[in-house]
């Protein structure tokens, strides 16, 4: 009787404060045709830290004391809210979720086929080439041997973090685990290290807990990277490095690392592993337009506030409500320089929702900094899906866009 | 100050989601639906407020991609996915626009839209039951109802188009008020109202003219 005063009590927005007793007994049928499932464990273990934490911490602070992840961790045993049954944690902050694993392995294959490729043509040509991304060096062996295959290491080291890296390498082992910051590279927009977890970078292996702080005690907010944070290559927004200095003394810490195991599951080597190296900062290098130019053609007038272009990234600050993620992405989007359709480079590598003042961030790691003259940046709103219904289910509906801007960025000397 | 702020959040965690993350919103009050409000003000500049929320609505979004056909690991994916997107936009989100339980499962629904229409030959859409044995009668009162008669009822699902059937995955699988559905599908609160009322009456009548 008390199950179904509570039916009646649940429903009362369909039932009516006089709710009929066969509909009632109804409902309760319907409502027991779906029962709760039983929640996957690493979805009950996982704990959360800010993609876009402005807050900046004293160093003392950050190296001495657990931050404010710990806290979660707490909270999430004490509150009686599911989890409290799960001694591990794991982080979801990074890209890494974006892609189903099965796509990820798919990536990984593709880029051992894609890196044989250039290895191969390296060797006909004899030429020394760019710097491939050490992220997509290696990320195609199980890591959870704990060896290190000396042949793929071979080739991380020898292809350091794109751009002016600075090779650091420093190890620490706790735990049987030996966490490696190989390299390292800064610019005006961002902080490239590049870091291997028992010799490679891999995907059973996820470093959680990243704090990169300098000596006056700043932040640096991690950002999302295209294959994740365990995929080798952690970035950091620079953005807001004050004076611009030509050397910045970093202090890398991760708390903890998340270990796949092989038999599913999770395990954590608990950290910290600390870091203190020297980073050379590239910050001449550097190309802003400050813009200010309205889209208001769009039913939905955006901004587009400020280019920001280094060697590493180039990034476009938009304003306006565009409720990027939610209703719809940008990825489908360019610029287009100097209306020649053979120089465009698509938007989509990294979109930063929650910038600390408010911004849309869309950058890209196309090299754009030698590119001069007019840039034409189209950014359309992407819906999820198509234009058409499936089985039913009308898209949602999208308001504005696209926004189309028109702009030349400044040389380095002149920014 | 941390310390503050800690025992801010278990007060919150515990005055306005202490019944487990399996309550529906539909079931919490005014009061509660205050101090969530808050813990999202919260959560909007600390990460520990957010792993609340989480691990207030992570079962039932999970639930509502199973009964997408998502198998369970994509389910799983697809459920972070959401929380990603959920955690990235949260700065943004404001409470008089929409109910947050509404915002997180309108996510969803586009999360699991795109996903269907990007593996489309993988998911069928039926947004049924999914267990072989749905009918786990807890109240005694209730047993009367036998396995035949619940396979029934299932039939009678499968009958009932796409939409019809993920008012029902909504109001009655993950909890949503009709009001949120209304925000989530993009409708009026009344045309939900009606559309469910009519469905459910539908069902019934149908279900005792087969069962007489």
């Amino acid at each position: 009787m008390k199950h179904k005063t509570n039916v009646a009590k649940n429903y009362d927005d369909i039932l009516g404060p006089n709710g009929d007793p066969d509909l009632i007994s109804f409902i309760e049928a319907v409502e027991n045709l779906y029962p709760r499932p039983i929640l996957p464990k690493h979805l009950a273990n996982f704990a959360f830290i800010p993609l876009y934490d402005n807050i900046s911490k004293p160093s003392q602070e950050v190296k001495g004391t657990p931050m404010s992840m710990d806290s979660v961790v707490h909270l999430s045993h004490n509150s009686n809210i599911g989890s409290s049954v799960f001694q591990k944690k794991q982080k979801l902050s990074s890209r890494l979720f974006w892609l189903p694993r099965r796509r990820l392995l798919l990536v990984g294959f593709e880029t051992v086929l894609a890196l044989t490729l250039v290895i191969s043509l390296l060797i006909a040509v004899k030429v020394v080439p760019n710097p491939v991304t050490p992220t997509v060096a290696a990320n195609n062996s199980s890591c959870n041997d704990g060896k290190t295959n000396q042949a793929q290491l071979g080739q991380v080291s020898s292809n350091p973090v794109a751009g002016t890296s600075t090779e650091i390498d420093q190890s620490q082992t706790l735990n049987e685990v030996t966490v490696t910051v190989r390299s390292a590279s800064a610019d005006a927009n961002r902080i490239a290290i590049f870091v291997t977890v028992n010799g490679l970078p891999c995907f059973d292996y996820t470093p959680s807990k990243i704090t990169l702080t300098n000596m006056q005690g700043i932040n640096f907010p991690q950002m999302p990277n295209a294959l994740g944070a365990g995929g080798g290559e952690l970035l950091f927004d620079s953005s807001d490095i004050a004076g611009r200095p030509t050397t910045l003394q970093l202090h890398l810490s991760i708390a903890s690392i998340t270990k796949q195991k092989t038999e599913g599951g999770v395990e954590l080597i608990q950290g910290p592993f600390n870091f203190d190296f020297n980073v050379p900062s590239d910050v001449s290098k550097v190309r802003i337009a400050r813009l200010n130019i309205i889209d208001a053609n769009s039913s939905v007038p955006v901004t587009l506030k400020k280019v920001v272009v280094t060697p590493s990234e180039t990034r476009l600050y938009l304003q306006g409500n565009i409720n990027v993620g939610i209703d719809y992405e940008l990825k489908v989007g360019n610029i287009l320089i100097n209306n020649d359709s053979s120089n465009q480079h698509q938007l989509g590598t990294r979109i930063i929702t929650s910038s600390p003042d408010g911004l849309t961030v869309v950058s890209l790691d196309s090299p754009l900094f030698n590119e001069g003259g007019e840039w034409s940046l189209t950014v359309r709103p992407h819906k999820y899906g198509d234009t058409k219904n499936i089985a039913g289910i009308p898209p949602t509906p999208i308001s504005g866009g696209p926004w189309v801007f028109r702009f030349e960025v400044p040389s380095a000397s002149s920014s | 100050m941390k310390e503050i702020k800690t025992a801010q959040l278990q007060n919150l965690s515990g005055e306005a989601l202490e019944k487990e993350n399996s309550v529906s919103s539909s079931e919490i009050d005014e009061s509660g639906k205050k101090k969530e409000a808050e813990l999202i003000q919260i959560a909007k500049n600390d990460p520990a407020a957010f792993d609340i929320l989480y691990q207030h609505y992570v079962l039932r979004v999970y639930h509502y991609f199973l009964l997408r056909s998502f198998d369970k690991e994509d389910a799983a994916d697809l459920t972070q996915h959401v929380f990603v997107l959920v955690l990235g936009a949260l700065p943004r989100y404001q409470e008089r626009n929409l109910a947050f339980a509404a915002w997180i499962f309108r996510i969803a629904r586009n999360v699991a839209t795109d996903a269907y229409r990007r593996d489309r030959k993988n998911i069928a859409l039926e947004l049924l039951p999914q267990t072989p044995h749905p009918c786990e009668w807890q109240d005694p009162e209730i047993l009367i109802l036998q396995q035949e008669k619940c396979e029934q009822l299932r039939e009678l699902l499968t009958k009932l188009s796409n939409e019809k059937r993920e008012l029902l995955v909504f109001r009655f699988a993950v909890g949503l008020s009709v009001n949120e559905i209304a925000s989530v599908m993009g409708k009026s609160e009344a045309a939900i109202r009606k559309q469910l009322s009519r469905t459910l009456a539908n069902l019934k009548n149908q279900f005792e003219e087969q069962y007489q």
